[in-house]
């Protein structure tokens, strides 16, 4: 499928934050602060996209959320997975994989592709 | 809790500033300033207005769009919740809906009543200009009918009225082709109808030439009537009818739903056109009054101006006016008063009552419940749901519950009004708005259903709350499934107790009162004995026997004619009968008597009747004899009198042989013979009233009631209305134009004068025997509970060597505790309430307080000790080990 280049970065953090997830419900500034830890800074450059991010996703039914009290006991939202979030995960997960090994071949190969001969 | 739907922006801005607000603390942390710190924050964050927008959007859009199919899924989801969790506590549901819909039911079947009788009593255009009016016998204060020049007079002196009408009951003889026929009518003055703003739905209603005697054969029916009779043509307007042998033209019809409730079921109306001497006379009274204020007159300036032309006449005819006063008060009061509107307010508010121990009653399952359930809803509460959702689960069963009490509710009380008003005898039925229907209308429903909400809102709202504020942890923690309540609820249920103590204290209190005094209504000795008495009224066409011997001669061929041979004891005639709803009067003087003031007159009751009256009637005869066959019209003139009368009149001496002049004879002079014990004649309680009596031979009259009592042998009673058509075949064998009619016994003449009290009595025992059996139930339930909570505690001082009746006493105090805490108030409450009965009921004689009082209390004590024995008893009866260990 086509995919813009939007697309593939909002994809992207959609399958980031699904990950996150999984670990458990947080809110979202967890859910930042865990996604800049682990890509090293790398890959969110405003902090303040995971929200519209995190609202879409609510509302294709890949999370829930809700009101909670937070470690220091102010109020916070918290984002947890859905049974369907669970499953796109499962599949953004194997999309990804099968990409990366498809891209992983191509720009593996150490010696020049055999193609066809005209 | 964000109940009425989330506020999505608000809720954006809470989340992105606690971001930003987290952020800033790690960044202080790190070392940075908190001015530095925040501007960072921010600047990490990006366009903080672009995304809040943008998440704003987004969630408006999901919340729209979630809004109806995911929340109707939500209620439907609450719904069948509800109904399974309602089902698997089928108790709790049954006692629940069936104390409500009895006290909605209740309460919708009175204010049934109430709609039908009082709020809609008085069906004319404006009717809060309508009065009713009556002369008043100043020095008794009783009320009187009017004579025909006082009311010509009040009619042309008044300047408040815009009309003043006047009429009066009256019956005739219907003479068609197979038959004649009584039909119950009335006489009033031309401008009757005008003044009651009605127009005839056919034909015209009278002219004013048609009051005057000659011109007067003109006559306007019913609707009913016109139906039945006339079978509607519109032909019947110039046709005849034959009245009284008179040839009357009908000229109009009246609307069907036209109801004079003050004269009953009348379906004949002609103008009141008096002879001469009852067009002169003053002291011939006999006409009530209707009149219609000018706008902006009080009902109070009616009164006084009709007073100050009473007082007028007073001055110019002394002889026949000097103690009559007026009396006026507005129509719907005077239909009330007929209605008893008072007693039924009365029976309102304790309905109302009722419905409020019922509803904490209920206020007390649905806390129980909320704390039985309080483990669920922690559980639930970890499990992710909102608390909202909970409240509203809550409120959804609370709801279900309500709703199928409404339902239960107004079929209870359409069966009850239906049930209540079928004891209302047929004639009764003529003078209550609408004939004595109440059915469940429009209005009435509206009004269950508020109630049913406003209970539903009472009772159940608190426990919901309740609920949502549990502290999830803290419950959890709590070990064993027997969850404490919080001294909060545990008050709250105890002051309902309490509550529901001091409402029965007061209910009861007044319904013993009430029924007492009505008690004595019907009670009290009547003078007579009214078992297996026939009575009807025979009205001779006044032309044919037109001269007092005729009279005579027909009634005692009558009385020949339907004597019972088994029967030794012929039949009486008496012009009038007990509870036949009129009676005679007249002055007299005894003589020798010296008189305060030669003008004022005593009266009493007075009655012309047959030998055998006192002897069917089975009255006792105090002193002397009674009438017998040599008492004709050509001996001398006697009289009995009663007991009343010896004792106010005659004090002192013998009265066998005193001579008394009768004002309704002539002034002519009549001996005693006799003394009798006192005769009831309508529902007054009050005794002491003197009666005077004197053959019917030496007084006869057109009109007169024959009474009949038929043997009884051998436990073979002939019913008395099964002899009613051999008795009208006999009298048709002597003549056949003189009808029969109003032919009842006197047990049904006496229902229908206490009927109401009766009827009221019995609604109002069965109320407080529901009210008693509530409060029961409802001291049951607390007591059970406090011991199911407590029943740990129990097995340990059982095992500590505590004694059965050492736990009893323990339980027993408690149960005391809720009686007086309850009971005290209510006592209180309830001598105010009596003392308040008193005032208002003044012409029924209510019994003394402390009786009912005490008696209140002593019930309520036994079935409080019941109600908290019950359940101790078992309590005291657990084994130790197994309480203790109970989880």
């Amino acid at each position: 499928m086509e995919k813009s280049s939007l697309d593939v970065v909002r994809g992207t953090l959609d399958v980031l934050i699904l990950k996150t997830l999984s670990w458990g419900a947080m809110h979202g500034y967890a859910i930042s602060q865990a996604i800049l830890r682990q890509t090293d800074d790398a890959l969110l450059v405003e902090e303040g996209a995971l929200y519209p991010a995190l609202y879409r996703m609510e509302g294709k039914g890949w999370l829930e959320a809700e009101w909670g009290v937070s470690e220091n006991n102010r109020r916070a939202k918290y984002y947890r997975l859905t049974f369907d979030g669970r499953r796109r995960l499962r599949e953004e997960m194997k999309t990804w994989t099968h990409y990366a090994e498809a891209v992983g071949k191509v720009l593996g190969a150490t010696s020049k592709p055999q193609w066809e001969k005209a | 809790m964000r109940f009425f739907g989330p506020d999505v922006g608000a809720d954006v801005h809470d989340e992105l500033r606690f971001h930003i607000e987290a952020k800033t603390s790690e960044l202080i942390g790190q070392g940075r300033s908190p001015e530095e710190a925040r501007r960072e924050a921010m600047r990490q964050f990006g366009d903080v207005a672009q995304f809040s927008a943008l998440c704003r959007s987004l969630g408006e859009g999901q919340l729209r769009k979630t809004k109806w199919t995911d929340r109707l899924a939500e209620w439907w989801y609450d719904i069948r919740h509800s109904a399974r969790a309602l089902r698997r506590a089928p108790w709790f549901t049954v006692v629940a809906v069936t104390t409500l819909a009895a006290g909605i039911g209740g309460a919708t079947s009175v204010f049934s009543l109430v709609d039908a009788w009082i709020i809609h009593a008085v069906r004319f255009p404006d009717p809060q200009q309508l009065v009713f009016a009556r002369s008043l016998d100043t020095r008794r204060g009783r009320e009187i009918t009017v004579s025909f020049p006082d009311y010509a007079d009040l009619r042309d002196r008044s300047r408040q009225f815009q009309s003043l009408a006047a009429w009066s009951f009256d019956s005739y003889t219907l003479s068609l082709e197979n038959g004649a026929e009584r039909v119950a009518g009335a006489k009033v003055s031309p401008n009757f109808f005008a003044t009651l703003s009605v127009q005839p739905v056919l034909g015209r209603g009278f002219i004013g030439h048609e009051g005057e005697r000659g011109r007067h054969q003109v006559a306007i029916v019913s609707h009913g009537f016109w139906k039945a009779r006339l079978n509607g043509k519109i032909a019947a307007i110039g046709s005849k009818l034959d009245l009284d042998g008179e040839p009357y033209t009908i000229v109009g019809v009246l609307p069907e739903n036209f109801h004079f409730t003050l004269a009953g079921r009348v379906n004949i109306w002609t103008p009141l056109a008096p002879v001469h001497e009852d067009r002169t006379r003053r002291q011939a009274r006999f006409l009530q009054l209707i009149g219609r204020m000018k706008p902006g007159v009080t009902v109070a300036q009616a009164r006084q101006e009709l007073k100050t032309i009473a007082g007028e006449l007073a001055a110019s005819y002394p002889d026949s006016n000097l103690d009559v006063g007026s009396f006026c008060i507005s129509l719907s009061d005077e239909v009330g008063r007929h209605t008893g509107d008072q007693i039924l307010m009365i029976v309102f508010a304790v309905t109302l009552g009722l419905l409020l121990i019922a509803c904490s009653n209920v206020a007390n399952l649905l806390l129980v419940r909320a704390l039985a359930r309080k483990r669920q809803a922690a559980i639930q509460l970890s499990l992710g749901a909102s608390r909202s959702r909970l409240v509203r689960q809550a409120l959804v069963e609370t709801l279900s519950v309500f709703i199928m009490a409404a339902v239960a509710g107004a079929l209870v009380g359409w069966w009850f009004t239906d049930f209540s008003t079928g004891f209302i005898p047929y004639d009764n039925r003529g003078y209550l708005p609408n004939y004595g229907e109440a059915s469940l209308n429009w209005t009435v429903f509206a009004f269950a259903l508020a109630i049913a909400l406003l209970t539903g809102l009472i009772s159940g709202l608190a426990p919901a709350l309740e609920n949502a504020r549990t502290n999830v942890v803290s419950v959890l923690k709590e070990s064993g499934s027997a969850v404490s309540q919080s001294p909060k609820a545990k008050r709250l249920r105890l002051s309902l107790v309490t509550a529901q103590i001091i409402l029965a204290t007061i209910l009861l209190s007044s319904t013993v009162i009430l029924v007492k005094g009505f008690r004595a209504i019907w009670s009290a000795p009547m003078g007579f004995d009214s078992s297996g008495v026939l009575t009807f009224v025979l009205a001779l066409d006044e032309r044919q026997y037109s001269d007092a011997t005729r009279q005579r001669i027909f009634f005692e061929s009558v009385r020949e004619a339907i004597a019972i041979p088994q029967q030794p004891l012929k039949p009486a005639i008496a012009r009038f009968v007990p509870f036949g709803g009129n009676s005679g009067q007249t002055a007299f003087r005894v003589q020798d008597q010296q008189l305060t003031d030669p003008r004022r007159l005593p009266s009493a009751g007075f009655n012309a009747v047959s030998p055998e009256f006192f002897s069917v009637l089975r009255t006792p005869v105090l002193a002397g004899r009674i009438f017998e066959s040599r008492d004709t019209q050509d001996g001398p003139l006697v009289a009995i009198v009663n007991d009343a009368f010896v004792s106010q009149y005659l004090r002192g001496k013998n009265p066998i042989g005193q001579s008394v002049r009768l004002s309704r004879m002539k002034d002519s002079s009549a001996e005693i013979v006799g003394v009798v014990a006192e005769i009831r004649n309508d529902g007054d309680p009050h005794i002491g009233y003197p009666q005077i009596y004197v053959p019917f031979a030496q007084e006869p009259s057109a009109g007169a009631y024959l009474l009949l009592r038929p043997p009884s042998n051998a436990g073979m009673a002939i019913k008395p209305l099964e002899l009613l058509p051999e008795i009208r075949r006999r009298i048709a064998a002597l003549d056949p134009r003189q009808p029969v009619f109003d032919a009842k016994t006197l047990d049904d003449r006496l229902n229908e004068g206490f009927a109401p009290f009766r009827i009221v009595s019995g609604i109002l025992v069965w109320f407080g025997l529901l009210a008693l059996g509530l409060a029961a139930v409802g001291v049951y339930g607390v007591v059970a509970f406090s011991i199911s909570q407590r029943t740990r505690e129990i097995g340990i001082r059982a095992a500590l060597g505590a004694g059965k009746a050492r736990l009893l006493r323990m339980f027993l105090r408690q149960g005391l505790v809720i009686l007086a805490a309850g009971l005290l108030p209510g006592l209180a409450g309830s001598f105010a309430a009596g003392l308040a009965l008193r005032s208002l009921f003044e012409e029924i004689i209510l019994p003394g307080l402390v009786p009912p009082l005490l008696f209140t209390a002593a019930l309520l004590g036994v079935v409080v000790l019941v109600a908290t024995l019950l359940p101790a008893r078992k309590a005291a009866s657990i084994d130790p080990l197994m309480a203790i260990r109970y989880e």
